[in-house]
């Protein structure tokens, strides 16, 4: 199935505000929003993320190089990167 | 996400790939996380079926007052790969979660085809870690001086204080690394459950039962580990035993090693 970037988008968001429930976190989630510094993410919020991404398409992404990548480059990723980053798997 | 009720707790686990099963099991305040970055992955592109799971009271699994003595965490293991219609797997475990691992080798050895076991502490042995001159105090306190917290004197041998002044440091490892930990859940199962005292509990896993223990076992440390004593023990222990000693890795030397965990554990588990 080909998947456009809106659709995407769409369905990332929702498998985010879906898990997002349980957390304290109460400002609108947006495609800007940076996973690790502002929703609060902790490495196993990422793993459990990445494996409900990975069921819903129904493909295996390299989610643990991705945030291997981040741990050591340091740096955060936002909604609208991880978009990307399943778009390229998809595609 | 995937739940399903153990012992009566609702427990986390996560399964991907096909073909023989390893079961992961995290340490101490851990969670499955830690398995998911290089060691898990690597493991299912071999050929292997991946379960890891959150014990009770850890990561997403629910948090009970009491059964986190290793016997009982073992007793959740068990309800784990009956309810996975797991008939046996290698079972590998970090520190508390291998030496969970080793209850259930010593109490269901039909269930354990290999024990991989990494930096196993032996509940059994816990009274030579209590003492003041034991390494693993200093090295602790050294680290959260490090991340600039002072401890006191006379708190420098106090586990459940260490605990939860670790808690108050920023993640040293993983994509979240310099950013605070969500501490709640943890104080809660430092602070009302009985957790940090069900740690000591001996149960089945006497220094003598460890001799019985007749799985394969794959028994890794790092070299520079301050609970090389248990390793000195186990080694010599366990009828059935490879020991491996990495170079230069302390307690969490297996887990920063991943490239050579992975490559020790690929080819015991082919053997």
């Amino acid at each position: 199935m080909e998947y456009s970037r809106g659709q995407v988008e769409e369905e990332v968001m929702g498998l985010i505000k879906n898990l997002a429930q349980d957390w304290d976190y109460s400002k609108p989630i947006t495609s800007e929003t940076l996973l690790f510094s502002e929703l609060g993410f902790e490495s196993l919020d990422a793993v459990v993320f990445g494996t409900a991404v990975q069921k819903h398409f129904e493909k295996q992404m390299p989610f643990a190089e991705l945030l291997a990548e981040l741990g050591k480059e340091r740096r955060d990723l936002s909604i609208s990167e991880l978009v990307d980053f399943v778009r390229t798997q998809l595609s | 996400m995937a739940f399903i009720e153990v012992n009566g707790i609702k427990m986390h686990y996560i399964t991907n790939g096909e073909g023989p099963d390893i079961v992961m099991v995290h340490g101490l305040l851990g969670n499955l996380a830690v398995w998911h970055f290089k060691i898990g992955p690597a493991l299912r592109k071999a050929g292997y079926r991946i379960t890891t799971l959150d014990m009770r009271g850890h990561g997403y699994s629910e948090i009970a007052p009491s059964g986190y003595t290793s016997e009982a965490l073992a007793a959740d293991l068990l309800a784990l790969l009956d309810a996975l219609d797991i008939e046996s797997a290698h079972i590998l475990g970090h520190s508390y979660g291998a030496d969970v691992c080793m209850h259930l080798a010593l109490l269901h050895p039909d269930r354990v085809k290999t024990l991989l076991a990494l930096e196993p502490g032996l509940p059994a042995l816990v009274e030579e870690r209590k003492k003041d001159h034991w390494g693993g105090w200093t090295y602790w306190v050294g680290r959260l001086k490090e991340a600039g917290f002072e401890v006191p004197p006379e708190k420098r041998t106090d586990f459940r204080y260490l605990l939860k002044v670790s808690l108050e440091t920023p993640k040293f490892y993983g994509p979240a690394r310099g950013l605070p930990r969500k501490r709640g859940r943890l104080l809660e199962l430092i602070n009302n459950t009985s957790l940090v005292s069900d740690y000591e509990v001996v149960g089945s896993l006497t220094l003598g039962a460890v001799r019985k223990i007749e799985t394969p076992t794959l028994l890794v440390y790092g070299e520079n580990s301050y609970f090389l004593g248990s390793y000195e023990f186990l080694r010599e222990a366990l009828p059935n035993c490879t020991p491996v000693l990495l170079p230069g890795g302390e307690h969490f030397g297996p887990l920063e090693q991943p490239e050579m965990i992975i490559e020790h554990i690929l080819d015991f588990v082919k053997c």
